[in-house]
């Protein structure tokens, strides 16, 4: 058996006395990508904080490539390959754009001159602190410091909430061409048809257990488990956004 | 040149040389309080420290005055990271009510062991010949030990800002005040870069108390005596670690104090709690706190 790249067995976790998700267990590959879905409050931002050691974890275990990360505190678990965008992107307010990058450059492929050559916006605005961000641009920020770390598995929480049509188009084809490229991708998203169609694999969870696992493919093909578990909110979203999650293989037709 | 004048340029130069020491004293303490939430009340027991080591190896070893300054701070930093991890270290998850008591119960020791040690009088140092004297300059006379204050203390504010502000450990700091979790996140020491921010602020600490023994005074009772002047920079300034904050904090504080002895001796030493109240009132999240 090929050791996967992150491989996650009987989780159970929450906060305080509470457990928030129980029994979760999946793998992924190297470079796959996985989508987690689910309605709000159901726990996929708490299995994201679990697998940061963000919370407290009541039994299972978590292993990157092999290695176990479930008694690491959470800055171990970033230099040995999570790459982490929180859900509130979280940029650092008191430092330039740029710092915010710098502090959590670890050797590797990616560092401020690749990160901006995927970003173009974000050279413009080195200088500036991250108060002075757009919404935009702090999920473009917090995924490109994400990738400073050079992770090997990318856990991007809900990076397209509240975004323009345009920008999620835009962070859509960068999500994209990052999975290309071989680093691997686990995406919590309310986007279910955008999710679906930037991930090979899918999960949905319900009250913190697993009640779907499978191909994305089949699960775009199963309204009734979507409307089931998701709802409808995907089918809700713009035309523009909805053509990316349908041709996967052709991102450029989806220029504006 | 009027007397007036005179003496507002007296008390320009001595309250900016006496906020630049408060500043670099208290600069440690306003960062690790923002970026550990950890409230160490005995921070002024570093800075006591720092006195008692000039003022032992100037009597007993007899080192020079400046010559002793650089020992305080590598050795007050050395005992605060033995602090951190015996002691420091297991309560920052605690309550500060827990870390008050700690930090308190550290303060009465450190008074008990210094008068143990050092005895309950002042120390009185005999500064260098150089250090003792008035210069002229045109109309305006100084100590050369109050210049010796100004210099140091505007050099260590620049090097301070200069490592927060310009350097890449100085971001990891800055991040880490802002954001614990996240910096954790991204693969930041937390634990590494407090140790060597609270080591490096402690020094400061002890350098201070040794360079001001001939303006701030020294005895057992220092700790209590300046945890005041720490308190209300770190407060008006902002507690969340903001160093801008502390710095002007720490000058309102020297210019005020200076102006209030000088000019109305009677009650000068209250109207640092007068400057107090009135910026608590009109910010109460201190000069440069985030509402």
């Amino acid at each position: 058996m090929t050791e996967a790249l992150l491989r996650v067995e009987a989780l159970r976790a929450g906060y305080g006395d509470a457990v928030v998700i129980d029994d979760i267990g999946f793998a992924l590959g190297e470079g796959e990508a996985l989508a987690i879905l689910g309605r709000n409050g159901m726990g996929k931002t708490t299995l994201i904080l679990t697998l940061m050691g963000q919370t407290r974890r009541f039994g299972g275990t978590i292993a990157l490539r092999g290695t176990r990360l479930e008694r690491l505190p959470t800055n171990r678990r970033a230099a040995l390959g999570l790459g982490w965008a929180p859900q509130e992107r979280n940029i650092f307010a008191s430092l330039s754009l740029e710092e915010n990058l710098t502090v959590a450059a670890r050797p590797g492929p990616w560092n401020v001159a690749r990160v901006f050559d995927l970003f173009p916006s974000l050279a413009e605005r080195r200088r500036n602190f991250g108060n002075q961000l757009s919404g935009g641009e702090q999920q473009m920020l917090a995924i490109a410091r994400a990738l400073m770390t050079n992770p090997a598995l990318l856990l991007l929480d809900e990076p397209l909430e509240g975004l323009a049509p345009i920008i999620v188009e835009e962070l859509t084809r960068t999500i994209r061409r990052l999975t290309a490229e071989g680093v691997g991708l686990i995406l919590v998203e309310q986007h279910t048809q955008l999710a679906l169609g930037l991930t090979r694999q899918a999960i949905i969870i319900e009250r913190g257990r697993i009640v779907f696992q499978g191909t994305s493919r089949s699960l775009e093909d199963d309204p009734a488990i979507l409307t089931r578990y998701v709802g409808l909110r995907g089918e809700r979203g713009p035309a523009a956004s909805r053509g990316i999650a349908r041709h996967p293989s052709s991102p450029r037709e989806t220029s504006p | 040149m009027p007397p007036i004048v005179i003496g507002i340029v007296q008390v320009l130069f001595d309250g900016v040389a006496f906020g630049m020491l408060l500043f670099v004293m208290s600069v440690g303490l306003s960062i690790t309080l923002g970026m550990m939430r950890f409230a160490n009340l005995a921070h002024g027991s570093f800075a006591m420290l720092g006195g008692y080591t000039t003022t032992t190896l100037m009597r007993h070893a007899g080192w020079s005055f400046l010559a002793t300054l650089p020992v305080s701070f590598v050795l007050i930093a050395a005992v605060s990271v033995v602090l951190e991890r015996v002691l420091y270290r297991r309560m920052y998850q605690a309550k500060e009510l827990d870390q008050v008591l700690l930090t308190v119960g550290i303060i009465y020791m450190s008074i008990a062991g210094a008068a143990y040690v050092w005895g309950p009088e002042p120390q009185a140092i005999s500064l260098p010949d150089y250090l003792t004297v008035y210069r002229t300059v045109g109309w305006f006379s100084f100590s050369t030990y109050g210049a010796l204050l100004l210099a140091v203390g505007t050099v260590l504010t620049l090097a301070i800002f200069f490592g927060l502000e310009r350097t890449r450990f100085g971001a990891m700091i800055r991040a880490a005040v802002d954001d614990r979790r996240v910096a954790l996140g991204v693969g930041i020491d937390v634990n590494r870069v407090f140790t060597i921010t609270f080591a490096v602020g402690s020094g400061l600490a002890g350098l201070g108390g040794a360079l001001g023994i001939n303006a701030l005074g020294l005895d057992p009772s220092f700790p209590i005596e300046y945890l005041v002047f720490f308190l209300i920079v770190v407060s008006i300034g902002g507690t969340a670690g903001s160093v801008k904050g502390a710095l002007a904090a720490a000058l309102l504080l020297g210019l005020s104090d200076t102006a209030g002895k000088y000019y109305i001796p009677q009650t000068g030493a209250f109207i640092i709690y007068v400057v107090m109240l009135l910026v608590m009132l009109w910010r109460p999240n201190g000069l440069f706190g985030r509402a």
